[in-house]
Parts: structure tokens; sequence; C-alpha cells
């Protein structure tokens, strides 16, 4: 039993004087300085974040909250819109490019875009300028070999 | 009645009317007020609580003193909030620390933007103060751990009713070893009913 003690405990010295030598603490990994450069190298950017809440958000799936928010949307939109996307403004049924040529069935505020395709005063609704009747018929359409001809009373245009 | 008259009186209800007062009362900060749902003080402070019982009141904590004389030192690192709300967590957080340095069975060093500046302030007084008192580089104390944490949430709704629950999980870990030491958790759960 002594002898193997004793070459236990001569080996164990050995080890530590070696590690000790190599300015290794017990158990130390010997490449620890690759790791430490290496974090050494970067640690202002890793350590940015710390003692903050990083915001990671998602958006979660709420019927009541998205109706109310498209429903605020929707009145800003219209609020935005007023003015210009009326019966009494630019590009409607009263005033130019509304159907008298181009720009009226695929351009700008004319029956794709919010508050201005489907309600009442507008190309797709009553009273819009197109006899009650659709921008997408046609005749109506912008074509440059079937031009719109006709004459308009009021609101109403009549076109051959 | 006079039509000035009669005109100017309903101008001014109209007026009143439209001029609604906003009133503002002071509430004890204790006091539960739940208006949206969402995450309040109200949710930041039970957090708080739990978790300030649970990280003074566990082993890790016996654990430090019996292997090391001193007291353990911690670091308040990154909190992540992967919620659906935006929650500051810096808001249950600087209870938790109060009560380390309040109870003073657990040290406390700065980290982040305050360490920062922390640093620059030093290097200020090495051009500016006088020599007695000059504070020198390379005398911070170094944390024993590091507290780390996330908030996730989980949604379910369906045209009005909604519930939610938040689950905040703080992680102390052992800087040298990287040992998680201790793992507190709180979780809070709502009802909403529009």
């Amino acid at each position: 039993m002594k002898p193997y003690l004793f070459f236990l405990l001569s080996a164990l010295i050995t080890f530590s004087g070696r590690a000790q030598s190599n300015g290794l603490l017990p158990d130390q990994n010997p490449d620890y300085k690759m790791s430490q450069d290496k974090y050494t190298r970067f640690r202002d950017s890793l350590l940015l974040n710390s003692n903050i809440t990083v915001q990671d958000t998602y958006k979660a799936y709420d019927w009541y909250a998205d109706k109310l928010e498209n429903r605020n949307n929707r009145r800003q939109a219209r609020r935005a819109n007023w003015g210009f996307n009326n019966n009494w403004g630019f590009n409607n049924g009263i005033g130019f490019n509304n159907g008298w040529g181009h720009n009226s069935d695929f351009s700008f505020n004319n029956g794709w875009g919010p508050n201005n395709g489907f309600g009442f005063n507008n190309r797709w609704g009553f009273n819009n300028g197109w006899n009650s009747y659709n921008n997408f018929n046609r005749r109506n359409r912008f074509n440059p070999f079937f031009p719109s001809i006709g004459f308009r009373t009021g609101n109403w245009f009549f076109s051959f | 009645m006079h039509f000035t008259l009669r005109l100017s009186l309903i101008a001014f209800i109209l007026f009143s009317v439209s001029c609604a007062q906003r009133k503002v009362t002071r509430i004890d900060p204790s006091e539960e007020i739940d208006i949206s749902g969402s995450w309040n003080a109200t949710d930041s402070r039970i957090t708080a609580q739990e978790l300030r019982d649970q990280i003074l009141g566990e082993k890790w904590l016996s654990n430090h003193l019996s292997s090391k004389t001193k007291k353990p030192v911690v670091i308040v690192g990154m909190i992540t909030n992967k919620s659906h709300e935006h929650i500051e967590a810096e808001t249950f957080m600087n209870d938790l620390e109060r009560s380390f340095v309040q109870t003073d069975k657990v040290g406390l060093v700065q980290s982040g933007k305050k360490r920062e500046e922390m640093r620059a302030e030093k290097a200020d007084q090495q051009t500016n103060a006088s020599q007695s008192s000059i504070k020198k580089f390379g005398l911070e104390k170094g944390a024993d751990y590091i507290l780390q944490g996330s908030i996730n949430s989980i949604v379910d709704a369906f045209k009005r009713k909604k519930t939610v629950t938040y689950l905040v999980n703080l992680e102390l870990t052992n800087i040298e070893t990287n040992e998680v030491v201790w793992i507190g958790d709180k979780k809070i759960a709502k009802y909403v009913k529009n």
C-alpha cells in the first residue's frame, strides 16, 4: 500500500508543479488563453446590453385590438384624404381627371385606395360622375382606341 | 328671450361641454388598478416582491457563505423582453437591487452604462482631481454571480375575450464556473373581457 501512496503523492506534486510553472491553476484548461483573448477583444460589444431590457417583442393575435386598430387606421386615412378624394376636390366626380380620358381607372386616388372606391360620392357608388356605374366596363376604361366621347350634365356623364 | 341672448347661452353651453375638465387624483402606488389588462405597476410590484423573496431566501446564499467567507457579489446582466408588450424590466429589477443593498446579504456592483460613466469619471479624475483624492483604476470589485433573465408571454384571444400569461424568469449564474445557482420565476395570468 505504501509504495502506491508514495507514487500517487509524488505524481501529484510533479503535476501540480508543472501546472504552476505554466501559470495554470489546478484543473485549469491549458488553452484558456485562446478564449480569454477572443472575449477580451469583443467585450465592449458583448456588454452593450448589460443591465438593459432588450425589447424583442412580438405581435400577438388579438381580435378586438386588431379591430380597434383597423378602425382607427380607417378614420385616419379618411381624415387624411378628406378634400383630396371626395366629390368636391381633385380627382373625383366633379374635378378634373375624373373619367375624361386617362388617369381615371388605375391611377392615383380613383377607386383602389382607401376611402375612395366603394362608398358614396365616388366612382363605384352612386352620384359619381359615371352614371352610377363602375369604371370597369370597357367603354369607360381608358383605351386609346375607344376614347370616351360624350357630354356631361352636372354629375352625370353620357358617353357613346 | 332675446335672440342674441339665446344664442350666447347656447354658445356658452357648447363651450362648457367641449371644455370638459380633466380630473387627476393621487392614488396609493400599492393600489391595484387594472385598466387595459396590459402589464402595469401592480404586475411589476408583485413580480419584484416574489423574486426578492425567492432570491434572498434560497440556499444558494447559504451555500456561498459556507464555502466562502465573504458575501456574494452580484452584477445585473441582460434581461430580454420576449413578450408581446413593451415591458421595462428595470421597474422590478430596481426593487431587487435595492433589497440586496438594504439587507446587506448580497453585494452589488454596477454594470452597463452606469459602469461606463463611473469609469469615465475615474478617468477624468486622473487629470483633474487632487492627488490625494484620485480614485485608482483596477480596484473594482469583481462580481461572483451574474443575474440574467427574460420575460415571455402567452396570449390566447378570441373576439372580446383574452387570456394573457406573463412569465418572468431570472437566473443567477456563477461567473467563474458557469454554474446556474438559482432560478427564480413569476407567472402572472390575466383574463381580459372587453
